[in-house]
């Protein structure tokens, strides 16, 4: 006999009936087997100490207590936590069959429901006070929308409500009731609508919805009052319409980052942003209940009227009124007006007549957003108040104090699946025999299974209830994949495992024989898609072993919820049984799944799954141990607060975070989702993941040097494709897989510190094909930058930064071309020291190089130390000297004299040195012969200027004959060329020193190297540099000056002499005029040689 | 000094030696080829200059693996050297280090890659070399070696040489540096691709895979199949059957045939296969024959 089972031991009927068990009258006996007791909840309010125990019973006890005249008890929970079955549990065990106890369930969830409710429920003789109530109009949806505006712009007048409202003030500095009565918004804006849609119950979806004006609504109403400017509205109208706009841009980027209004609204740096949008809000709700109740047809004191008619009735006949509301939010539009009654103590308010009301016992559920809006006069009269979970923080939601424990889950789940197998007839039949003894035990249809020993061993059981088809760990592992952040509701509640979670596995029970379970049903919105997204490993391995997308998805399912979607090991059980992702070997069998495991267990059992508990704090930023093993001591933190908030608008706000989950899985996530659908959640820490992976590579792999390659690759040139514009100078990486399991690699090796000995493999493996893809990548990404040459090669800065260092030092005089090749490299590595080369009396070439190099040659340096070093492994040190490239490149350079060629490029590096270093030697191509062959006749020129000047003499010789000449001339002629003389004399006196230090004769020793074969300079460009960068071009322009200036001189005083002899006939004797003439003119021609 | 006792004798630093011999004709003084790599500099006022001991043994390394040989007091450089770039230059080495027979010292390097491939086929991966503390690993590798002492008296692999011996593997495209972990990943896609680059392979047509890993164990004999495989595998006394691939050489061909450079056949009706080492992440567990695509890395 096979002791496992092979098809579905309950009927889809039944599931059906038992999970979507909203009416409670017929049902009790479902109600009964599936209930499971409400523990744990805090308790408050004024009369909390009168609820002895933290359970159902205390509660029960304390407010069904015979003496007790008075209760206004709210339950609050999140939707779907259990309000509304603690109240029906009150209902159906309530002890006082004298009392008039109304149930009011949640129904369709529209005030009309409600109210019908309360008429088919209220004692007959009451039901004619419901014609009191008002009358609904006769209009369509649209108008009773219109109605509903017209009403709100009217009650937003300032002048409207006797005594005015608390915003009055607000209300006449913006004017809102022009704004709200404008025709264009009267067309477009959507808000009363969905108000009013809510208050109708939204086809019975509204699951507790509150209908109150939110952001979201405000923000459509400033998308739909673009008209109203121009429009002949008061201009502070219009400034509202301006700040409405702009704040409904801030709203718009936080809701496109996952935010609920509801969070927008209060978190203190969102709220900020949009403090006129929320006052605005507040305004209309706080007209909502006016504006609604005329176009429903209720009113309020109608409302209040029927029930003082009702305990006035009920006073005379000795009986309590016990009105139990699952749900307030039913009651929007009148509820203030209903709380006003639910407080109403007839014991307390005996002067206005209330004293002949009966006692008035209410039960109200409601939800913690309604709780936060509920006026503070109504919360100050809460006389109970049972909290059903509790929030983190300010702005979390709930969780549900019941469902905090792992046993108490999975009864949750036993109890309804017990319940499924025996149906609803059996049921109903239990609930009968149950009258008579109350001792009598649900019936579970396992104690009689053949296959119970088989079923409970591989699925497991919960006090002897199977818990097939799921295991313990599956449903733990569904529990906490529901989304506890969806559009301000969280699925983390009992409603939300019995629609989420078991209803979808249920509600085919032929899925199972036919092998086709689990359904797609339980990829359901309310599983948060990340627990369906399976390790690279995992998912791999599926790829690579089943057959057929539908197999693959439906193996996917099952290894992510029954199994471990972290591993893809196969273990040996205590059991002996063999398990695949710990999915026991059977559970494949049963679900027809082709086992994928090896024939063979090869690591450890895998721990147990306990869902983390959204409480305790855990920091984040930090790995923490496996996410498959229970955690102990504090639970996991809640990440609250989001991002730091927008400034001026322009920065998005980030994505609402999902709490408990700590940074590196949040990581992980992402990824997945990622690779699933192609969307990347912050872009930007990946784009940083990526980029210091990138750093991990050594740049010498592929073929750059470390600045280079420090320079190129920065945080800002990193990016995923698709996360920046496509441009040439991103270094970008796709998609693709190698890119999906190296970067979980990169997470998983940090997060997952238990993983197995071939995850590890994995992970490892995809780690260094991803930096070797990582290399290849970058190695295209320099070409681009760095351009290719016309031989196909990357060109490299190392060599043009050599050689133009080199070539300075050249004109600078701090090395000859022809010394030995480790000078060379000491003068290019250097710091400059002052040239020796005269630079200032060079051509103009010359000076133009050393000129254009100056701002950078020190950031040229920097970078051609930093290529060049070549220090042992990571040390810190310069060590020795990587020439292989600059090695060449100074050879070339002295060989050729020609800087090596740069890329013709029209587009800039982006590194500011390589892009001066291209330009500087792309100016100079071809010009370094040139700047030498200008040099040299320029100092040709001089020196042949000064040779003739000098006319045979020696330097010192002439310069002090034409001094010698001068004096001569100045003693008898002081007024001649006086100017020239002092400019003389100066120069001279300047050139003194020089001749000290023997100018001169370096300056006639490369006069003569013109003149003479022998010591001629040389031919070649090297040895010609080295010969003119050490020539004496400051004495020889200063003494070619200093010559020159002595010939103009003494052709200015020959000139003066012989005017001194024209004037000097007549008034002198002949002969002493040829005496004196004589004299000058000897002085002179010494001078000039003639 | 061998090539792994010449620990500060570091691949670029070869390299770089190498390239001041070749700008310099082929032949440089000893003093003026240390000035080379180490001229010494001014910055910011002090000399910066490194201990000559980094350029005798980067001076030790190259000779010790034939690169330069010492005449006196000049240095010549081996003229089959292609001294051009240095992937050229690695090329030279790994095809130095291959043709080493086991008694010459510097063979230690690959025949250490040759015990880790084989050390890889007993731990079913390669975790451990990342696991294992460097003691371990260098004691290990030691006892798969032939008796013999490096020309420093001291054993051929030890701790201390572990680094010198990973910076030649990385450089030879034998190891990828990975993040997190002090120890390079070993890998053997990038030499294999260049040594399939290099082989008398036809591209385009299938190859038997027998033919085909034969001929890569020719050129690259530490792993599968190759001389210092099976050499190390004797000294072990393990026989790992040629049927069936380390993971070591499985990774290595997977990744080869992921990324479109060779393509791993396995028809249905194949007879004799080669089996990868099992990695159920992957479509390929075994195959019959390859085809070169010519798409060499």
């Amino acid at each position: 006999m096979n002791d496992m089972p092979n098809k579905a031991c309950w009927r889809a009927e039944d599931v059906s009936t038992i999970l979507n068990n909203e009416a409670l009258e017929g049902h009790e006996g479902v109600f009964l087997a599936t209930h499971t007791p409400i523990i744990g909840f805090d308790v408050l309010g004024s009369h909390a100490g009168e609820i002895e125990g933290r359970d159902e019973h205390a509660v029960l006890s304390a407010l069904s207590d015979p003496g007790r005249r008075h209760a206004f008890c709210v339950v609050q929970g999140e939707p779907g936590s259990g309000k509304s079955h603690l109240i029906r549990w009150l209902s159906v065990n309530w002890p006082w069959p004298n009392d008039v106890k109304l149930l009011l369930q949640r129904a369709d969830g529209s005030l009309e429901g409600a109210l019908r409710q309360l008429q088919d429920r209220l004692p007959p003789e009451f039901k004619e006070l419901f014609d009191n109530l008002g009358q609904r109009h006769r209009a369509t949806v649209r108008g009773r929308a219109n109605n509903f505006l017209t009403n709100l712009a009217n009650a937003l007048d300032p002048d409207h409500f006797d005594p005015p409202l608390e915003d009055v003030e607000w209300c006449r500095t913006h004017n809102p009731t022009d704004l709200i009565a404008h025709r264009e918004v009267r067309q477009k804006w959507n808000g009363p609508s969905r108000i009013l849609r809510l208050l109708e119950g939204a086809n019975q979806e509204r699951n507790s919805a509150s209908a109150s004006f939110d952001l979201f609504d405000i923000e459509d109403l400033a998308n739909a009052c673009h008209g109203v400017y121009g429009s002949g509205v008061l201009p502070r109208t219009e400034m509202l319409a301006q700040r409405l706009t702009k704040e409904a841009q801030v709203i718009r980027e936080y809701r496109q980052n996952g935010w609920s209004a509801e969070e927008i609204e209060t978190a203190p740096e969102a709220k900020a942003q949009v403090r006129v949008s929320i006052e605005l809000a507040a305004a209309l709700n706080r007209r909502r209940n006016d504006a609604i109740q005329n176009v429903l047809g209720v009113s309020a004191e109608g409302l209040k009227r029927l029930f003082r008619q009702v305990r006035e009735e009920l006073a005379l006949r000795g009986q309590r009124l016990v009105l139990l509301l699952e749900d307030i939010t039913s009651w929007e539009g009148v509820d203030d007006s209903l709380i006003d009654v639910l407080v109403t103590n007839a014991e307390t308010r005996g002067s206005d007549g209330d004293r002949d009301m009966c006692p008035l016992i209410s039960v109200v559920g409601v939800t913690p957003a309604y709780y936060q809006k509920l006026h503070g006069n109504y919360r100050g009269r809460i006389t109970h108040e049972l909290r059903l979970g509790a929030a983190q923080h300010d702005g979390d939601l709930q969780d549900v104090a019941t469902l905090r424990d792992r046993t108490l889950r999975l009864s949750f789940a036993a109890r309804y699946l017990a319940a499924v197998r025996i149906g609803a007839a059996a049921l109903k039949d239990w609930r009968e025999r149950r009258r008579e003894d109350p001792y009598v035990e649900v019936p579970n249809r396992c104690e009689t299974c053949s296959h119970r020993p088989g079923c409970h061993a591989v699925f497991g059981a919960q006090s002897g209830v199977g818990l097939f088809p799921f295991t313990a760990d599956a449903l733990e592992r569904m529990f906490s994949a529901l989304n506890e952040r969806d559009n301000g509701m969280t699925w983390k509640t009992p409603r939300g495992i019995l629609q989420a979670i078991l209803g979808p596995n249920l509600s085919q029970p032929l899925a199972i024989e036919k092998g086709a379970f689990p359904t797609l049903l339980l990829e359901n919105q309310a599983l948060s898609a990340d627990s369906r997204r399976l390790s690279r490993r995992l998912s791999q391995q599926i790829d690579a072993a089943v057959e057929g997308e539908n197999e693959r998805s439906r193996m996917r399912r099952t290894l992510a919820y029954w199994g471990d979607k972290e591993r893809a090991d196969t273990t040996l059980l205590e059991s002996g049984e063999l398990a695949f992702s710990g999915v026991p070997h059977r559970i494949f069998d049963t679900f027809q799944l082709p086992w994928i495991g090896d024939s063979v267990g090869t690591s450890p059992t895998v721990a147990p799954i306990v869902a983390p508990d959204p409480q305790p704090a855990e920091p984040i930023n930090e790995a923490p141990a496996s996410p498959a093993k229970p955690k102990e001591g504090p639970r996991p933190s809640t990440i609250t607060g989001p991002a730091p908030a927008p400034k001026g608008g322009n920065v998005p706000p980030s994505r609402r975070r999902t709490p408990t989950k700590s940074e590196l899985e949040r990581l992980r996530d992402q990824l997945r989702k990622w690779a699933d659908t192609g969307e990347l959640d912050e872009p930007t820490e990946w784009n940083k993941t990526l980029y210091s992976l990138v750093q991990a590579i050594d740049p010498r792999r592929v073929g750059l040097d470390p600045f280079t390659f420090r320079r190129l690759v920065t945080t800002e040139r990193v990016k995923i494709e698709g996360t920046a514009p496509g441009q040439r100078n991103y270094f970008s990486v796709k998609l693709e897989s190698w890119v999906i399991n190296g970067f979980e690699a990169h997470v998983a090796l940090r997060l997952d510190k238990d993983m197995s000995v071939r995850d590890q493999e994995f992970h490892r493996q995809n780690l260094a094909t991803m930096m070797r893809r990582l290399e290849r990548t970058l190695s295209e990404y320099a070409d681009k930058r760095l351009s290719l040459m016309p031989d196909g090669k990357r060109w490299t800065p190392l060599p043009s930064l050599v050689q133009l260092l080199l070539f300075r030092a050249w004109l600078r005089g701090t090395v000859s071309p022809d010394a030995p090749p480790p000078a060379q490299l000491r003068a290019i590595l250097s710091d400059e020291s002052e040239a020796t080369s005269d630079p200032l009396s060079r051509s103009t070439p010359w000076q133009e190089f050393l000129n254009k190099t100056h701002p950078w040659h020190e950031r040229f340096r920097d970078a051609t130390r930093e290529m060049m070093r070549a220090p042992q492994g990571d040390g810190q040190g310069f060590g020795l000297l990587d020439v292989s490239v600059a090695a060449g490149a100074i050879t070339r350079l002295r060989n050729t004299f020609k800087f090596d060629s740069v890329p013709k490029s029209d587009s800039d590096i982006g590194v500011s040195e390589l892009d001066r270093l291209r330009e500087i030697v792309a100016d100079t191509e071809g010009s370094l012969s040139r700047i030498i062959q200008i040099e040299m006749a320029q100092i040709r020129g001089r020196s042949d200027a000064l040779v003739t000047n000098l006319r045979g003499h020696s330097i010192r010789s002439h310069l002090y004959r034409v001094d010698q000449a001068v004096d001569g001339v100045f003693h008898h002629l002081p007024n001649a060329a006086p100017d020239l003389v002092r400019q003389w004399k100066a120069q001279l006196d300047r050139l003194k020193p020089r001749f000290e230090a023997g100018a001169d004769a370096r300056v006639e020793e490369l006069m003569m190297a013109f003149a003479d074969e022998d010591s001629a300079p040389p031919k070649r460009n090297a040895p010609l540099l080295g010969w003119l960068a050490e020539a004496p071009a400051r004495d020889l322009n200063d003494f070619r000056s200093a010559a020159q200036v002595g010939e103009d001189l003494t052709t200015n005083l020959l000139e003066a002499v012989r005017d001194c002899v024209r004037e000097g006939r007549g008034t002198a004797s002949l002969d002493d005029i040829k005496s004196v003439g004589h004299l000058f003119r000897n002085a002179v021609q010494s001078v000039h040689g003639n | 000094m061998s090539l792994l006792s010449s620990t500060q004798g570091t691949p670029d630093r070869v390299w770089s030696l190498i390239s001041a011999l070749s700008v310099s004709g082929g032949a440089l003084d000893r003093a003026t080829a240390a000035e080379w790599l180490n001229p010494g500099f001014v910055q910011n006022g002090s000399v910066v200059q490194e201990k000559q001991d980094a350029f005798l043994q980067t001076l030790g390394a190259a000779t010790s693996l034939g690169a330069v040989t010492a005449d006196g007091k000049t240095l010549v450089l081996n003229p089959s050297l292609d001294a051009r770039e240095f992937p050229a230059f690695c090329d030279w080495v790994h095809d130095r280090l291959v043709d080493l027979d086991s008694g010459e010292k510097d063979a230690v390097v690959l025949e250490t890659y040759a015990w880790l491939a084989l050390q890889s086929l007993q731990e079913g991966g390669l975790s451990w070399v990342h696991d294992w503390t460097a003691s371990k690993f260098a004691d290990a590798a030691d006892g798969a070696l032939p008796d013999a002492t490096d020309d420093d008296g001291s054993r051929r692999i030890n701790t201390s040489k572990l680094s010198t011996w990973r910076r030649w593997l990385l450089a030879l495209g034998l190891l990828v540096p990975i993040p997190f972990s002090a120890q390079p990943h070993p890998a053997a896609e990038s030499r294999a691709a260049l040594e399939l680059r290099r082989a008398n392979l036809p591209t385009g047509a299938e190859i038997d895979a027998d033919r085909f890993l034969d001929e890569l164990a020719v050129r690259l004999p530490y792993l599968d199949r190759g001389r210092m495989f099976t050499a190390t595998a004797k000294r072990m006394g393990h026989a790992p059957t040629s049927a069936k691939v380390s993971p070591l050489l499985s990774a290595t061909l997977r990744n080869l045939h992921d990324e479109g450079i060779i393509e791993l056949k396995l028809r249905g009706d194949a007879g004799q296969v080669v089996r990868l080492f099992e990695d159920s992440s992957h479509r390929l567990q075994a195959f019959h024959g390859v085809v070169l695509t010519g798409a060499f890395a």
